[in-house]
């Protein structure tokens, strides 16, 4: 059996070993199974453990490696799928009791692409039901349960994507994939201490995933590493017929994306014995300072600062900026409540949607269909001046940065979506679908989600209470690169997310 | 010549739109108007825009609570959306999406 410290190790870190043939991937294999299946439920992480299929796909690589066919970096890699992705003949929940005995008999395209790159399916994970889709009042908005911050567990691990958040820091997988329409892979990254990169839209296939929101919908790696990010992307990324949002030149080439050459020599960063610290000379970073006396914690706020000076001792140059005026979060409300409801208009008209669990998702799906079609169709007028804007602002940056989220991971029994705030005010992004938080969700979020944009986000300190604090970097489209480029030379310089729950 | 907004030549024309034929019955002998035809029935029970509260709640099966909380989450909806409305846009905002035309799966004409 294997001990923990190896089953805590990287992507890169695993790879290389399983590539010296040091490590076997059914050994590594089962002993993920055995911490999904003691820890798993505990966490409320897991919808479905895949144990018989894994093994199988497990003593498949192995005998593969042993022949010299290696794939890449993920041969032999045991990782975790949000259970909004189909997996042939594996029950797919959507997270939400009319879909509790839902199978696909085909893969989503992700799902088929990290089993050719040779990664091994061991579970799919827990997520808020439909997604959130209609907003939700509670973490235990989901058919498995609330799922658990795994350094503090009376608090909630974020969402939607909340199996990943419990799963990805508590080492009952090496990696995960999960989704975010407006704040699904950053706020359960920032509860929970994940590092996980929110893909430029159309660079990572949906083609087979739940759908929330045409226009806006993307998956993405939750890893414990930002490099490890990248290696995942290398396997997913890259043009589909089955989703035409999908970008013909959205491959990722791995090679290319670096920095200063560091992460194109695997082992050199975290798996080769003594860590070298990246610099980031002559790179640009504008500042976002949130109002943190108008909705968030001064621990975050402190972590931010810190986050703050480890970039500058890097040799990065720091600038404070401010997003372009726009009403972000509404027309990222209006996109989703508009698309959302003609996604899950059968739903409602089924009856079935009173078999979900929260009143607020059942309350605001029905609401969504009385949005009009010129209300949607100004806000995708707005949208086009936000891209704009958007790109306009990194002209001057390389990448902006600001707090993941400016409150850490709220309680289990919180009432998540708290009092109504102001309308159209930057900071009031979609309630629909948005991880609901009074005034915490960054108007950065709302702007870089509405704008297709990529963003990182890596733990930067932890509260007084063992909560992860998260900080976001967030630059133009398509480079997704420099997202990870940035959050991997922070994590060269500090190790927050090196730290282990007790579990 | 002022360049105008989109919105403000909608709202031109929308009063046009009311103005005109207006002006033309006031020019009109006045005459009781025919009575309008017969509906064709209708397949299944509509959802008026105008009307969303009752309307949904036959639809959706919902309480008298669910109801009162759709109609809450409505006029907050309305509310963000106002802002959507007021924001200035002109004639050339065209919306993020580009509409192409391509040929279909079940098309004998591709190329």
């Amino acid at each position: 059996m294997l001990g923990e410290d190896v089953l805590y190790l990287t992507v890169e870190e695993l790879g290389a070993q399983i590539k010296a043939k040091k490590l076997s991937p059914v050994d590594l294999t089962e002993g993920y199974l055995a911490r999904l299946e003691k820890f798993g439920p505990k966490l409320g992480a897991v919808a479905t453990v895949m144990r018989e299929q894994a093994m199988t796909e497990a003593r498949t690589a192995e005998v593969e490696i042993q022949k010299g066919k290696y794939r890449g970096p993920l041969h032999g890699i045991p990782y975790g799928a949000k259970d909004l992705l189909a997996a042939k003949g594996a029950p797919t929940t959507w997270g939400a009791p009319p879909f509790k005995d839902q199978v696909f008999d085909f893969d989503a395209t992700i799902v088929r692409r990290l089993r050719e790159a040779g990664a091994i399916l061991v579970a799919k994970l827990a997520m808020i039901e439909l997604a959130g889709g209609g907003g939700y009042s509670n973490a235990s908005a989901s058919l498995q349960g609330a799922s658990r911050c795994p350094f503090n567990q009376e608090h909630w691990a974020g969402g939607s994507s909340s199996g990943p958040g419990a799963a990805v820091p508590s080492a009952l997988v090496a990696f995960a994939i999960g989704s975010e329409t407006l704040g699904s892979i950053i706020t359960p990254c920032a509860f929970s201490g994940v590092s996980g990169l929110r893909p430029t839209y159309g660079r990572v296939s949906r083609a087979g995933a739940m759908a929330l929101s045409w226009t806006l919908d993307k998956l993405g790696p939750m890893c414990r590493s930002a490099a490890d990010c990248g290696l995942v992307m290398s396997a997913i990324a890259g043009p589909d017929a089955a989703d035409p949002s999908t970008r013909e030149d959205g491959a990722w080439d791995r090679k290319s994306s670096a920095v200063g050459g560091a992460l194109r020599a695997p082992g050199k960063l975290f798996g080769g014995g003594k860590k070298e610290k990246i610099s980031l000379a002559g790179k640009k970073i504008g500042v976002i300072r949130p109002n943190f006396e108008r909705g968030g914690e001064p621990e975050v706020a402190a972590a931010y600062a810190a986050a703050l000076g480890v970039l500058q001792g890097l040799g990065a140059e720091l600038k404070d900026t401010a997003l372009p005026d726009f009403p972000y979060g509404t027309v990222a409300s209006v996109l989703i409540a508009a698309e959302g409801a003609t996604i899950f208009r059968p739903l409602m008209e089924s009856g079935k949607i009173q078999e979900l669990l929260d009143e607020r998702q059942k309350t605001g799906m029905i609401a969504a269909l009385s949005t009009s079609a010129t209300d949607y169709l100004d806000a995708c007028r707005i949208r086009a001046k936000i891209q704009n804007a958007m790109g306009g602002v990194f002209e001057q940056f390389d990448a902006v940065v600001a707090p993941s989220r400016n409150a850490p991971a709220s309680r289990l029994d919180a009432d998540l979506q708290g009092p109504p705030r102001p309308p159209g005010g930057p900071e009031a992004a979609g309630r629909a679908a948005a991880p609901p938080g009074a005034g915490n969700t960054t108007a950065l979020l709302a702007a870089s989600n509405v704008a297709g944009q990529p963003a990182i986000s890596v733990p930067c300190g932890f509260t007084a209470k063992n909560l992860p604090v998260g900080i976001q970097f967030v630059s133009d489209t398509m480079h997704d690169d420099l997202c990870i480029e940035f959050a991997a030379a922070y994590q060269s310089a500090t190790e927050w997310h090196k730290k282990r729950p007790g579990l | 010549m002022k360049p105008i907004s989109r919105r403000k030549f909608g709202s031109i024309l929308g009063a046009a739109a009311i103005a005109a034929p207006a002006a033309a019955r006031a020019q009109q002998p006045k005459k009781r108007p025919p009575p309008p035809p017969p509906l064709p029935p209708a397949a299944e029970p509509q959802v008026a825009p105008a009307e969303p509260k009752e309307a949904a709640a036959a639809k959706y099966g919902m309480t008298k609570q669910q109801e009162e909380a759709v109609k809450q989450a409505i006029e907050r909806a309305e509310r963000g959306r106002a802002s959507i409305r007021s924001y200035p846009l002109e004639y050339s905002d065209e919306p993020a999406f580009v509409f192409q035309a391509k040929a279909g799966k079940e098309s004998g004409r591709r190329r």
